[in-house]
């Protein structure tokens, strides 16, 4: 690693890093980079609609332009641009050298990158997605899309995936088992807090979307039926599928962006944050309800009142976590003596825009105005207003905060507000209006629209303020490389603040910290610099003594294992709903299965979960246990055997993924299953081939390995008992 | 027949549910009697809750007539009776070892899916010697599942979180199974005959079909169910996180 | 494209017990969530005031950790009101859009990309685009589509609902006045999503009857016009259906009584002799990337089509 640092040559040093804050910093600029191109979709959307009837753009050429900027924004910078400060600030806040997994890290950035230049390659390849960002069948069917653009949007979503995924899993494994001593969990700063919580959420919703759209490719490039009503699939299964990860996604990208406000505010008030407690338990409260919600995407679905009232429910219930975190930064600013630097602003003007967003969001839940306003610009104004007044304008206050942190100097407060009032007037202006467009009927995704009176004025005061936006992008990306080179020196704590980063150099060393201030409550550098009124004075937050730390091979293959069930699932549910669809093809399909000859196969894989427990208690005692290993490898080869028999004679029989709804469930399942059987032998292989090399770590890897390997059998199991037993 | 009616002289008192309800009477007494005093708010509010279930109207409902109402009742039995039974009778140090904790979560959830097989249900529906088993199971379950989050020797927070958020991933795929599958999950409701004052009351007089009903039970087995883990979860937060309230002077 | 004399869809105008049940709820509830707002942004604007740094300052100031029963204030009040809003949309959802039911619809509306077609199944009556429903009469619309999700959404007469294939769903409209209104697809279908309007004239039962009666008879024959011989030799009959002639195809909009309507390609161009004449010379320089054909049409063809259709009224 230190080579690496040393190295003279620059691409090398960023390209092969495996430094975490090198890592973040590469996610921003990246985003930012990305950002240039959603925005340049944005505005020419809204140069496309400043008049009713124009012809900038062609109808074709704005649904694809309107697609990516949903898709690049969500996908290419919001979540980003959250990964790369997490990134960068986690390890600092909690007191650690790096992430748990750095490789893995690193890996997880060239994903993003290589996940969105797929996604743009898109543009040269016959036409970029055209579908919307949230692709609902049977649009995305080949006879309606027939450009390969949602392919590539499938495939880059898969990238993507995996690499959130693996930061999810990453972050996790690096709050639980890598913070300094001292900093116990109940002393996290709320941005470690929040992204420790998010990460839950983006390694279990995440797969969803990762089952929903392989589902979807098999139905375009293989013919299948999942969901397209034409071939007896659901289109309904589709959307209840994406909002499942859709609304725990939106989640995902509020929730750091609270974490970010809650750093910030306390820091230029000048207080510690207010009711950190139930800060942090309302996040808690937010990413289990998130789960409970999705179908409020689906009110105008004619899903049934019942249903409705639930999610009508939900919906209102998980805004009182959030007005609850409102209340208590009020509360923080209360009483304080606020500084209002350019950072702060933006915070500030995020309690308010949030609150219009989130607001008009309980409005969306009064499931009677959804039906008239869902789908109209009301709806695009509210998306807005949470993620760009909500979650961008903490991304721009901590971007003003920490900048010096990570480039040691200071940006310049003079652009930064310019840059501030430039993009609050114009996003106001450009958002606050479509409320009052959809009122007035306007729809969503129109490339044009009639000369109804009021809609051309009130399109224009929106394309108006989209070029101030436009403008204030600019100041931005001034004052980020004039600062670079002529900014300010920032030292090592320029706004006085408290958590763990501002107790290290600007930038910090390769090893983050030469020495750990003491750490005995959740502001180390306030205690430090006030003795006489320390925090521990007036909140108690434990001793320093924590619950025994837990082992890291095994905490791994648990969240992945953990992100892997949830996909199974998503799979499962999808053959039991159209399990109750069978209709003659899919019986046939059914009959031709051998549940004897399967079950003899499915008792050898069981066996070879025991052997491998065999190969591990043996390893604990001593012997080698290699012999063991081999006879679960080989065990679980005879089971791949057996299923590709199975599949030959299927498919001898004529019963193929596509020739039926419930052969295309089933193929889809038992393959997916046999992919992972076929990931867990290389992985044991691995592990065998450290053993026998007396490489450090087999072991460790071996028990991560074993879990993974227990799950599959588990997952089988329940596969065995559902496709082959249940009927 | 009309509600009123319903509230008034529909109340579920058959040999059996009268045994029932005195057998747990007594089980309250003796435990009051022997755990002390202080147990005796929750434990009463525990019979209280209980009696309602096997008495009430409620308990003549789920015995065949109205699914959702067959829902409530397990509901009732496995997470709200047994939840304050372990609050009043925390339980001694000998069960928190691992396993206990597993039986605990395959109890709770275990027991809510396999009441949910139909021939199961419909039985459980019907005989009462299959409803007294139900019902003795539900509570046992419940006491096993409950022990590890409310009683003497808990689980950590976090362990606390994926105990109760897989039970609320298990039950919402159940729920959501009975709400939204085709076929009847408890052909017994289904079958009522047409011509009982209280399934006309139910099909013409609240105009709830079979189907609706099933529907309504699926949900309730979801929504309440989750709301009552995501409920203790946050309660097991807070009370982690900040033991005593604190306000800077 | 111009599209000038359309009205303004207002929201808040109330023209049907629907869309007045719906606007009750919406000023409640914006007043509420309006109060709300104000509130907090009061609280923060008085907290930028009153607390912001005095020049020079640098004492801290008093520090304040939490406080349980403010946290417990904020909750259960916004709780309270929740509660509030939640009642009243079940109140809400029971009243603008009850269940189903099993009666026999008044109308089936099928989304199509990029029109609609609309069938009185009592009465025998297949038309597209535009239609009409008599004021006062609680009507049952179901809704389907043929091809992909379309959003039926006429937003001052009712709300919206989606049209799923293989997932029909309904609606209730009981108009209370009359007028003319204009419909929107509001779910994204393709390339000419923006294009697809309807229109629904509510009118008194009397008119309506008429309407219909109209509606019934076949197209007046005029078989033997050159305009007529070129729709059927020009497989125009293959997607569009003319009641009373061999055309049935059921993939177009149904042009039996054309000539009656006020605007063509689903709402897009006002029904003139000109622009249907453009219409058939290049579809797509109005309507790019619809599925109507072009035929690469002389100008006499045109002119000979466009008398014939000008006579279905």
């Amino acid at each position: 690693m230190d080579a690496l640092t040393q190295s003279p040559s620059f691409l090398y040093r960023w390209t092969a890093t495996l430094d975490h804050k090198k890592i973040g910093i590469l996610y921003l600029w990246t985003s930012l980079f990305f950002f240039g191109i959603g925005g340049m979709e944005a505005m020419l959307i809204r140069i496309q609609l400043a008049v009713p009837g124009n012809t900038l753009l062609s109808p074709e050429a704005y649904n694809q332009i309107f697609t990516m900027h949903g898709t690049t924004m969500i996908f290419l910078v919001v979540m980003p641009v959250l990964i790369g400060f997490a990134n960068y600030f986690v390890p600092l806040m909690i007191g650690a050298r790096d992430m748990a997994f750095p490789r893995l890290n690193a890996m997880s950035y060239w994903l993003f990158l290589f996940g969105g230049l797929l996604l743009h390659f898109s543009f040269f390849a016959g036409g970029a997605p055209a579908a919307g960002w949230f692709s609902y069948a049977p649009l995305t069917d080949t006879s309606f899309s027939s450009s390969q653009g949602v392919d590539y949007w499938v495939l880059s979503l898969l990238v993507l995936g995996i690499g959130s995924v693996s930061t999810g899993i990453n972050i996790i494994v690096t709050v639980l088992t890598l913070r300094a001593e001292g900093m116990t969990m109940r002393r996290l700063p709320l941005f470690a807090w929040m992204f420790f919580i998010n990460a839950f959420l983006i390694v279990l919703a995440m797969p969803v979307l990762n089952a929903s759209i392989v589902m979807l490719l098999i139905d375009r490039q293989l013919d299948a039926h999942f969901f397209f009503p034409s071939k007896g699939g659901s289109a309904v299964v589709w959307q209840h599928f994406f909002w499942m990860f859709g609304h725990p996604e939106v989640y995902i990208m509020a929730l750091p962006a609270f974490g970010m406000i809650s750093e910030i505010i306390p820091v230029f008030s000048r207080k510690p944050i207010f009711g950190y407690t139930f800060i942090a338990g309302s996040t808690v409260a937010i990413a289990l309800l998130s789960f409970g919600v999705w179908a409020h995407h689906m009110f105008a679905t004619g899903l049934g009142t019942s249903f409705n009232v639930v999610f009508a429910f939900g919906s209102m219930l998980i805004a009182i976590p959030t007005g609850i975190k409102i209340f208590n930064w009020i509360a923080t600013m209360w009483g304080g003596s606020i500084r209002f630097c350019t950072s702060m602003c933006f915070a500030t003007a995020f309690l308010v825009e949030f609150v219009i967003g989130g607001l008009s969001g309980v409005m969306f839940a009064v499931v009677p105005i959804d039906w008239q306003v869902t789908d109209s610009y009301f709806v695009v104004a509210h998306i807005h207003y949470v993620l760009f007044g909500g979650t961008l304008f903490a991304v721009f206050g901590a971007l003003y905060y920490w900048f010096p942190k990570m480039s040691g100097r200071m940006l310049s407060e003079k652009l930064g507000k310019w840059h501030f009032w430039l993009t609050v007037i114009g996003f106001n202006m450009t958002f606050l209006v479509q409320h009052v467009l959809g009122l007035i009927g306007m729809p969503r995704r129109v490339y044009t629209y009639a000369d109804n009176p009021g809609w051309a004025l009130l399109n224009q005061i929106s394309t108006l303020g989209a070029f101030l936006m436009f403008a204030s992008a600019i100041v931005l990306i001034w004052n980020l490389f004039r600062s670079l080179k002529y900014g300010k020196p920032a030292g090592d704590n320029p706004w006085q603040a408290w958590t763990l980063e501002w107790a290290t150099s600007s930038p910090p060393p390769p090893e983050n910290f030469l020495r750990l201030p003491p750490i005995n409550g959740r502001r180390p550098l306030w205690d430090l610099a006030n003795p006489d009124r320390p925090d521990s004075n007036f909140i108690n937050t434990g001793t320093s003594e924590e619950s025994p730390r837990l082992a890291k091979p095994r905490l791994t293959a648990a969240l992945f294992i953990a992100s892997e069930t949830i996909f199974f699932i998503a799979l499962i549910v999808a053959f039991l709903v159209f399990t109750f669809k069978k209709d003659t093809a899919g019986e046939f399909a059914q009959s031709s299965l051998d549940p004897m000859r399967t079950g003899i196969f499915t008792a050898i894989l069981v066996l070879s979960s025991f052997t491998l427990w065999l190969a591990e208690r043996g390893m604990k005692r001593g012997a080698s246990g290699k012999g063991w290993l081999a006879a679960t490898i080989v065990l679980g080869a005879i089971f791949l055997g057996g299923q590709a028999v199975e599949y030959i004679g299927l498919l001898n029989n004529e019963v193929t993924i596509n020739s039926s709804l419930f052969a295309t469930s089933f193929f889809t399942l038992t393959g997916f299953h046999a992919f992972h059987v076929f990931l867990g032998l290389v992985a044991l292989g691995v592990c065998g081939f450290l053993l026998i090399r007396k490489k450090p770590g087999g072991h460790a890897a071996l028990g991560g390995v074993s879990l993974y390997w227990h799950f599959v059998d588990i997952v089988w199991l329940v596969v065995f008992a559902i496709v082959y037993l249940k009927p | 027949m009309t509600t009123q009616e319903l509230i008034i002289t529909a109340w579920h008192l058959t040999p059996i549910s009268i045994a029932t309800a005195v057998l747990g009477t007594l089980a309250t007494a003796f435990a009051i009697w022997k755990k002390g005093r202080s147990t005796a708010p929750k434990l009463i509010a525990a019979l209280c809750i209980f009696l309602f279930t096997i008495i009430s109207p409620l308990g003549t409902l789920s015995e065949g007539y109205l699914f959702s109402a067959h829902m409530i009742h397990h509901l009732l039995l496995l997470l709200i009776v047994p939840l304050f039974v372990v609050i009043a009778i925390p339980g001694g140090k000998n069960l928190h070892t691992k396993p206990w904790r597993a039986i605990g979560w395959i109890s709770g959830v275990g027991a809510m899916w396999l009441w949910h097989e139909p021939s199961l249900c419909s039985l459980a529906a019907v005989s009462p010697a299959m409803q007294a088993t139900q019902t003795i199971t539900l509570l046992i379950a419940g006491y096993l599942f409950w022990r590890p989050i409310m009683g003497t020797t808990r689980l950590h927070p976090a362990g606390a979180l994926l105990y109760l958020f897989s039970a609320c991933t298990a039950c919402t795929l159940l729920g959501i199974y009975v709400a939204f599958v085709p076929i009847s999950v408890c052909p017994a409701f289904a079958a009522a005959s047409q011509s009982s004052p209280i399934i006309i009351l139910i099909r013409d007089g609240w105009g709830f079909s079979a189907a609706a009903d099933q529907q309504v039970g699926g949900l309730l087995m979801w929504i309440p169910a989750c709301l009552i883990y995501f409920t203790a979860i946050l309660a097991r937060f807070l009370s982690w996180h900040e033991p005593q309230n604190t306000v800077s002077k | 494209m111009d599209c000038a004399g359309y009205n303004q869809p207002m929201l808040l105008a109330s023209n049907s017990i629907q869309a007045a049940e719906v606007n009750t709820l919406f000023i409640w509830v914006t007043a509420t969530c309006g109060s709300i707002f104000l509130i907090i942004g009061i609280g923060v604007i008085f907290c930028t005031r009153r607390f912001a740094a005095k020049p020079g300052e640098t004492e801290e100031p008093h520090q304040t950790y939490g406080d349980r029963r403010l946290e417990w204030i904020w909750t259960i009040i916004p709780c309270l009101i929740l509660i509030a809003l939640g009642i009243a949309t079940v109140r809400g959802m029971t009243r603008v859009l009850p269940e189903r039911g099993t009666g026999k619809p008044d109308l089936i509306v099928t989304g199509h990309q990029w029109w609609w077609s609309i069938e009185y199944p009592e009465h025998g009556v297949i038309t597209a685009n535009e239609f009409l429903i008599p004021v006062g009469k609680k009507t049952l619309i179901d809704l389907e589509s043929a091809d992909v999700i379309h959003s039926f959404w006429p937003p001052d007469l009712c709300p919206k609902q989606d049209m799923i294939p293989g997932h029909p769903s309904h609606l209730w409209i009981e108009p209370t006045k009359t007028g003319t209104y204009i419909g929107v697809c509001a779910e994204f279908c393709g390339t000419q999503h923006a294009n697809m309007r309807f229109e629904i004239r509510v009118v008194p039962q009397a008119e309506f009857d008429q309407w219909i009666a109209e509606q019934k008879k076949p197209a007046s024959p005029s078989t033997t016009s050159k305009g007529a011989e070129l729709f059927n030799s020009l497989a125009c009959a293959d997607c569009h259906r003319i009641n009373g002639t061999s055309a049935a195809g059921v993939t177009a909009p149904d042009l039996t009584h054309f000539a009656s309507r006020s605007r063509l390609a689903s709402g897009t161009i006002p029904n003139t002799r000109e622009n249907i004449e453009r219409w058939l010379r290049d579809p797509d320089s109005i309507k790019p990337g619809s599925h109507m054909p072009d035929y690469k049409l002389s100008e006499e063809d045109i002119t000979a089509l466009t008398d014939y259709l000008s006579t279905l009224k």
